[in-house]
């Protein structure tokens, strides 16, 4: 029985300690496997050399079916655009809001003709948007708080 | 749930196959709850379950971080607490009836 106990607790602190990488994980893959609520066509990407992969800040802008997110590296404004195709376009406004961007998972860097498909997170601010080529292949994994 | 989650972050188990597992273990859970709630209270139950809600609580906490969808997007935040608390309940209901069928 005691056995049980200890085994328990340090289970319970290593799942702990484990959790935040764990659900990052999970969510990215439960993104990708659920049908989209829209899908976005890139049609501008500027100066992205690097890919954010922690949470970086930077301001979301749109108008009318266009939007795009922008971020500092390096001294440049990256730069990604997309055009609303399906669905609604991201729930974020004013134009100009602070956000948080972070690559989950990447096999490349976006580029413009490809498509982002959104999924809602459960948190009524965050958004994953599922990078994907022509033939639906997934790319990438993106995730897009905005940052209030 | 820790070993699911070591072998998630190895990469040897896909992020949704160890979803529908972290879902059946929060299930089975409950059901293990319930005969260690409602047996003799011995303090070596609680310290067994204390981890259990501690590790639950913590989990439901990051849960906003899922993508909505199903019964975790009906009930944002609380989605594992409240298959946890169904599955105690039932499991309840059917010790205390199997205990009072060997009574009687």
């Amino acid at each position: 029985m005691w056995l049980t106990v200890a085994v328990a607790w340090v289970s319970m602190f290593y799942a702990i300690a484990k959790s935040r990488e764990f659900v990052v994980i999970v969510g990215a893959s439960l993104a990708q496997s659920l049908p989209p609520e829209a899908e976005y066509r890139i049609t501008r990407v500027e100066n992205l050399q690097e890919l954010p992969i922690v949470r970086t800040g930077g301001r979301f802008h749109k108008a009318g079916n266009r939007q795009r997110i922008e971020w500092q590296q390096a001294g440049q404004r990256v730069v990604v655009e997309w055009a609303v195709v399906r669905g609604k376009g991201l729930l974020i406004h004013p134009s100009g809001e602070s956000i948080l961007v972070r690559v989950v998972e990447s096999k490349r860097v976006p580029q413009q003709g490809m498509t982002f498909h959104m999924r809602r997170m459960i948190y009524p601010l965050g958004y994953y948007l599922i990078l994907r080529d022509s033939g639906g292949e997934t790319l990438g994994v993106w995730e897009l708080l905005w940052h209030t | 749930v820790a070993l699911v989650m070591h072998f998630t972050l190895t990469r040897a188990l896909s992020g949704e196959f160890a979803y529908w597992c972290t879902v059946l273990l929060v299930v089975s859970a409950g059901m293990m709850s319930a005969p260690t709630l409602f047996s003799p209270p011995l303090v070596v139950h609680l310290l067994i379950l204390v981890p259990v809600w501690l590790f639950g609580a913590w989990f439901s906490l990051l849960s906003p971080w899922f993508p909505s969808f199903g019964i975790f997007g009906f009930f944002p935040w609380v989605g594992a607490f409240l298959l946890y608390l169904c599955s105690l309940i039932v499991a309840g209901i059917v010790w205390d009836w199997a205990r009072r069928r060997g009574r009687a």
